[in-house]
């Protein structure tokens, strides 16, 4: 079963998004910032994280570049939530390598669609490279 | 000149001549008188000699042979001829004698008829046997002969001084009226130079003229000092009045909050207020007719300066805004505006420059602008959660009963706080603004503080906290505005049920004090502010710099009202808070006596 991460400090988002994406099959654990989902992913890494940008103690963009830093490596996806105002702040994102943005407010649809279509070409490259 | 010498020369000669006359005549008459009375007294036998033999009178009459002697006679008493002695060329003229005795003795003038001269002759009667034998006549020459040629010596001599003392005085009076004649054109000039008319050629000597010019300026001197007094009196007022005025223009521009600098084409500054020091940092000696390089530290201002020595094209940037040091919350907003001279609108004399320091607005923009941003984060992140369980609701998956109702409490509590939100910013807003009116009412405090406790205590006891209410038994009515008062309990309780722990307490209180004043206070046991935040806990937007306060959504609006509502109610809002053991917040106001305010409205 795929592993996902999701950092929110919204515990209602957090707890839909858990719920909704249980259901659709994942494995699903939850961080209330970024220092939390830092530690977690350090101890083992999720096959994709799902981030919020505005969060208390460490923001998504703190976590996104700490990543960078120790996990050069990392060959897992962000996916970044994010609004279309916050556009202009994007520049950072530049430097993250596999970082994708989740338009909010978040359609679950979207979300799925977008884990699963992920997934299935990760199953391709895989086949291929088994091949 | 010259003929002021000969005159000197002819009036000394005169004089001389006048003194020589006098003297000859002095002379001539006692010799004549004493001769005659001598010869008088002589015997007239003994006078007359028979014989041509010298004789007493021929023998007196050489004595007195000298130029002046013209004849020495005697008659008889019928005027003949009885002895005569003239000099040279001199004729006795024949003259009547008196005939009275008292007539005897005297002298009179006659003209010699020989040579014309005029004689002094003194005659006296010769007495023989007691009665008139006849007259002895001696004749002098009146004018002293010779005299001018002896004397024309001395008169050479003392013409001489004469003649070289007065050219002598006259080269001197000329040396000294020369430089006079020119001071009397310097002073025609100077008149003229005063503008006044000028003075009228004068004709006569030069010290005359010079005396006259002299006094003319003179008078033209006082009426100019005269005039001069009255315009220095009336420039004296005048300067006060403008340096009065002076002082009092630039007083007001020195009272202006903004730093004003003038500067000229040239971009050099002509004036500079007082408040250009501490804007700039530098004194004003050094900015005043110095190049803006030589004071001008930042770079952007400098920029901004120099762009007017390119002249009117460069004009239309007029306003930029600066940060006067690095780092810093100071912002400095710099306007220029062209002079024009006053005589001609087209004329550019130089530009006025406003230094303003606008740190506050800037603030106050920034405030504005996080704000902004802050409200629109807590609006979309109810939004976003609204939008995710409307969807989950909408059937995208299979959901439990229980996760249904899970989902709607979650939409409601979320739509709540939205509303809570929009009204409180609301609230603010009119408050702000000073359109809010207080609509106050009898209330009774009991019931008022019973309702608020009654619908937090549900959003406590979702959070697993205990709200406790401890009121005295009867806090009696007060007249306030029902509505807004709740808005203030109900922010502090939210507050205090937001940052206290699960299983903690939040109390409400309330207790009359003395003096009509009523007591209301919200305690809990959450994680406190800490000492140097506790003043800025009712500010606008304030939320605490801490991680346990970034865990807990709010805007930094809730104190901020609290405490606008209870000051409109002329109450007191203070805090007492230990970080970690709790907080509690105290409102004290003034519990309006009912009954007073009843007979009031009665």
């Amino acid at each position: 079963m795929k592993r996902i991460l999701i950092a929110d400090d919204e515990p209602h988002m957090t707890r839909v998004l858990k719920l909704y994406l249980e259901r659709a099959g994942y494995t699903v654990e939850t961080a209330p910032n970024g220092q939390v989902a830092l530690d977690s992913i350090i101890k083992s890494a999720p096959d994709v994280v799902v981030t919020d940008i505005q969060m208390p103690v460490m923001t998504g963009q703190q976590m996104c570049l700490q990543l960078e830093e120790l996990l050069p490596e990392r060959t897992f996806p962000v996916f970044v939530m994010t609004s279309m105002t916050d556009r202009e702040h994007r520049e950072w994102t530049q430097k993250i390598k596999n970082l994708e943005f989740l338009e909010k407010p978040l359609s679950m649809r979207a979300l799925t669609s977008k884990l699963d279509s992920y997934f299935r070409s990760e199953e391709i490259t895989e086949s291929e490279n088994h091949a | 000149m010259i003929t002021a010498s000969l005159a000197a020369i002819a009036i000394i000669s005169g004089l001389l001549y006048k003194h020589q006359v006098t003297l000859h005549e002095d002379k001539i008459r006692i010799q004549g008188v004493a001769l005659t009375r001598a010869l008088s007294a002589t015997d007239y036998t003994q006078l007359l000699p028979e014989t041509n033999k010298s004789s007493l009178i021929s023998n007196l009459v050489e004595v007195q042979a000298n130029e002046d002697f013209a004849y020495g006679i005697i008659v008889n008493s019928a005027g003949q001829k009885l002895y005569e002695n003239t000099s040279a060329g001199s004729i006795a003229p024949a003259v009547t004698m008196p005939s009275e005795p008292f007539a005897w003795f005297g002298e009179h003038n006659v003209i010699s008829p020989g040579d014309g001269r005029k004689i002094r002759e003194f005659y006296a009667p010769i007495m023989n046997a007691g009665a008139l034998a006849g007259f002895v006549r001696i004749g002098y020459y009146d004018k002293p002969t010779g005299i001018l040629i002896g004397e024309i010596s001395n008169l050479g001599l003392m013409a001489l001084p004469v003649f070289l003392l007065t050219t002598l005085s006259y080269f001197l009076i000329r040396r000294e009226i020369k430089p006079l004649g020119k001071l009397s054109e310097k002073i025609e000039q100077a008149s003229l130079s005063y503008g006044v008319q000028p003075l009228a050629p004068l004709h006569g000597g030069d010290l005359e003229n010079f005396i006259q010019r002299f006094d003319q300026f003179i008078q033209l001197v006082q009426s100019r000092v005269n005039q001069m007094d009255k315009d220095s009196v009336s420039a004296q007022t005048n300067s006060h009045l403008l340096s009065y005025k002076q002082e009092k223009a630039e007083s007001a521009l020195n009272s202006i909050p903004d730093a004003v600098l003038v500067i000229d084409d040239a971009c050099v500054p002509t004036f500079a207020n007082l408040k250009v020091e501490p804007i700039l940092s530098v004194s004003r000696d050094e900015i005043i007719g110095h190049q803006p390089q030589e004071w001008c530290k930042n770079k952007e201002v400098l920029a901004f300066l120099m762009r007017f020595k390119s002249g009117p094209s460069a004009m239309r940037l007029a306003n930029i805004e600066y940060m006067p040091e690095e780092n810093s919350d100071r912002r400095i907003s710099v306007s220029a505006f062209p002079l024009f001279s006053p005589r001609d609108q087209n004329t550019l004399f130089g530009m006025l420059i406003i230094f303003r320091d606008i740190s506050k607005e800037y603030l106050a923009r920034q405030a504005g602008a996080e704000f902004v941003a802050h409200v629109s984060h807590e609006l979309k992140t109810p939004l976003n959660t609204l939008y995710t369980y409307s969807e989950l609701l909408l059937g995208y998956a299979s959901l439990a009963e229980s996760e249904r109702v899970d989902a709607v409490n979650v939409i409601h509590g979320e739509v709540e706080r939205m509303a809570g939100l929009v009204n409180n910013l609301l609230n603010i807003s009119k408050i702000e603004t000073g359109t809010m009116q207080l609509n106050r009412k009898r209330v009774k405090m009991n019931d008022l503080l019973q309702d608020a406790f009654g619908t937090m205590n549900n959003q406590a006891m979702g959070k697993g906290i205990e709200l406790a209410l401890k009121l005295s038994p009867d806090l009696g009515s007060v007249r306030l505005d029902k509505d807004m008062f709740r808005i203030a309990i109900d922010n502090l309780l939210s507050n205090a049920i937001k940052y206290s722990n699960a299983g903690g307490t939040v109390t409400l209180s309330a207790r009359p004090l003395d003096d009509d004043q009523m007591q209301i206070s919200v305690r809990d046991e959450g994680i406190g502010i800490a000492s140097e935040d506790k003043e800025k806990v009712f500010l606008k937007y304030f939320r605490a710099d801490n991680s346990k306060t970034a865990a807990r959504s709010g805007h930094g609006l809730g104190l901020y009202l609290a405490k606008q509502i209870i000051e409109m109610h002329h109450g007191v809002i203070t805090v007492n808070s230990e970080l970690g053991k709790g907080t509690e917040f105290i409102v004290t106001f003034k519990a309006q006596p009912v009954q007073l305010e009843e007979s009031l409205a009665a």
